[in-house]
């Protein structure tokens, strides 16, 4: 019984940590990741989603290996890039890993 | 004790949504930021002040016009492509979809130190915080016989879009074949450095078609064309030849609306039988009036990690009324780059949260060439904390190659997708 008690405290005590944890990082309204992502949505629309029927395609809800597969075309000069190739410089490999699992967790409209 | 007052009287008023009011009897208060200016910077931070602080601060945006009218593209309405209505978006989804208050009135003075804000009807609205995004001012006084030629409509301005873009397209569709077009370019600093050249791309793409016997001749106070020099010196002479002219040095100091005559400090009159004056600009008058244009009276200084006012605390200004850094254009993107930091910066005061010390801001210009046709300069910004200002990332800045249809296609997506960005 008295066992009991001490675990059910801990189970307690570790949950208000992870909720301090969460209310501090990611899942804030105003998380690092947020301000980093709306670097992006002045071209990409609303959280990524953008307007119906853009040729600025949509970031919102890809996977994450097509975002990262995607950036590092950009960086390398594949294709016939224009403005993504100059934008795609411009972001680290972590901050490329960041945006590709934010933007992944993103559902379209 | 004031606060209830004044927001007593303003309820009474009628003039503020029951949302805002209901906030009133009982219940924490939320922190109150009134942003000044549905433009590009001040709706896209009422939409991120909310959406920053899961609606935990009551955003109020005081903004005369009934809609959003972007001045970005609004080129093409002059050269008759678009026209106003597809440049206009409702402000709706900021109260419906995120809970910004909307105030149509204008803004008559600030008190910085009072913490309030008077609106023309008479309402004081106090804040916690204050953004403004007010955009700018023309000055008008320095070129002799401009105030009186604006006033009787004969030389119009088109700075921002609106009854003004539409009547420079009507004196444009009325000029005869073989008239002449001037466009006349302030000195750097202005408002979108590209759009004078833009502006006379697309006039000289219309004249080619309509009126092929017309000129446009580009009177430029800058010693170059102040943004993507090679790339519009090449179209114009691709794409348009003898049609239009550039000449730099040229800085207007007086005109007559009644012959269209421009007169310069040191060449010779010219006279036109359409004359677009751009005139230098400032920061708006509300800033001005305010004393937070401490910079020679025309630019507002803030620090850029928050977009605080050097002059005024709790008072955050965006937009092209600021003293930007020397890499950052005045531009309805940058506006909105802007409001993001500011935003998150002021949530983060707000709601005790460290301050984003290495906040970004995108920059992508789009300019037409022609009616199909445009091209763009784009760069990336990073705050170098020992400078306190932002520079543009190594390698991220830069123009396209050339001018394409696609880049175009691109231009129009990005006005939508902005627009969702700020007001959807």
């Amino acid at each position: 019984m008295f066992a009991l008690g001490i675990a059910g405290m801990l189970v307690a005590a570790a949950s208000v940590r992870a909720d301090d944890a969460s209310a501090r990082n990611e899942d804030r309204a105003n998380s690092p990741i947020k301000s980093l992502a709306a670097t992006c949505s002045g071209c990409h629309g609303g959280n990524g989603v953008g307007a119906p029927d853009t040729s600025i395609p949509p970031i919102a809800g890809l996977s994450p290996q097509l975002f990262l597969e995607r950036m590092r075309a950009f960086r390398d000069g594949e294709g016939s890039p224009t403005v993504m190739q100059q934008i795609a410089a411009a972001y680290d490999a972590e901050q490329t890993r960041a945006l590709a699992t934010y933007f992944a967790t993103i559902t379209k409209r | 004790m004031q606060r209830r007052e004044l927001l007593t009287h303003f309820c009474a008023g009628g003039a503020l949504s029951l949302a805002a009011c209901a906030h009133m009897p009982g219940g924490p208060a939320k922190p109150r930021v009134v942003v000044v200016g549905g433009g590009y910077g001040g709706a896209t931070a009422a939409k991120f002040l909310r959406s920053f602080s899961g609606g935990g601060v009551d955003v109020m945006l005081v903004e005369p016009n009934a809609r959003f009218v972007s001045s970005p593209l609004s080129n093409r309405v002059i050269a008759g492509e678009m026209s106003l209505a597809e440049l206009t978006v409702d402000y709706d989804l900021l109260r419906a979809r995120h809970g910004v208050s909307l105030v149509h009135d204008r803004v008559a003075s600030i008190d910085p130190h009072g913490k309030y804000v008077v609106l023309a009807g008479g309402v004081r609205l106090r804040y916690d915080k204050l953004v403004l995004s007010p955009g700018i001012e023309p000055m008008i006084a320095p070129i002799e016989g401009l105030a009186e030629a604006h006033e009787t409509g004969r030389i119009v301005f088109a700075w921002s879009a609106g009854a003004e873009t539409v009547a420079l397209q009507r004196q444009l569709a009325g000029m005869r074949d073989g008239g002449v077009f001037v466009i006349t370019v302030p000195e750097s600093p202005y408002r979108c450095p590209p759009a004078p050249y833009e502006r006379a791309s697309l006039v000289a793409a219309y004249l080619q078609t309509h009126k092929p016997r017309s000129k446009v001749l580009i009177l430029d106070a800058n010693p170059d064309v102040t943004a993507m020099a090679p790339l519009f010196k090449r179209a114009w002479q691709e794409l348009y030849g003898d049609l239009i002219e550039y000449r730099n040095h040229y800085t207007v100091v007086g005109v007559d609306g009644a012959t269209l005559t421009l007169r310069f400090d040191v060449q010779e009159d010219v006279r036109a039988d359409v004359i677009n004056v751009l005139p230098p600009v400032r920061a708006a008058k509300l800033a001005v009036d305010a004393g937070l244009a401490n910079v020679n009276e025309r630019w507002c200084e803030v620090d850029f990690l928050n977009f605080e006012s050097r002059v005024a605390a709790d008072l955050h200004v965006l937009g092209d009324s600021i003293q930007a850094g020397p890499k950052m254009p005045k531009s309805g993107f940058m506006a909105n780059a802007h409001a993001k930091v500011a935003a998150a910066a002021i949530v983060a005061e707000l709601q005790g949260q460290a301050t984003n010390l290495e906040p970004m801001l995108t920059n992508a210009c789009y300019a037409f060439v022609s009616a199909s046709q445009a091209m763009h300069a784009a760069s990336v910004y990073r705050f170098v904390a020992e400078q306190r200002r932002f520079e543009p990332i190594e390698g991220s800045g830069a123009a396209s190659a050339t001018w394409s249809e696609r880049e175009a296609g691109y231009a129009l997506s990005w006005a939508r997708n902005i627009w969702s960005d700020m007001l959807g």
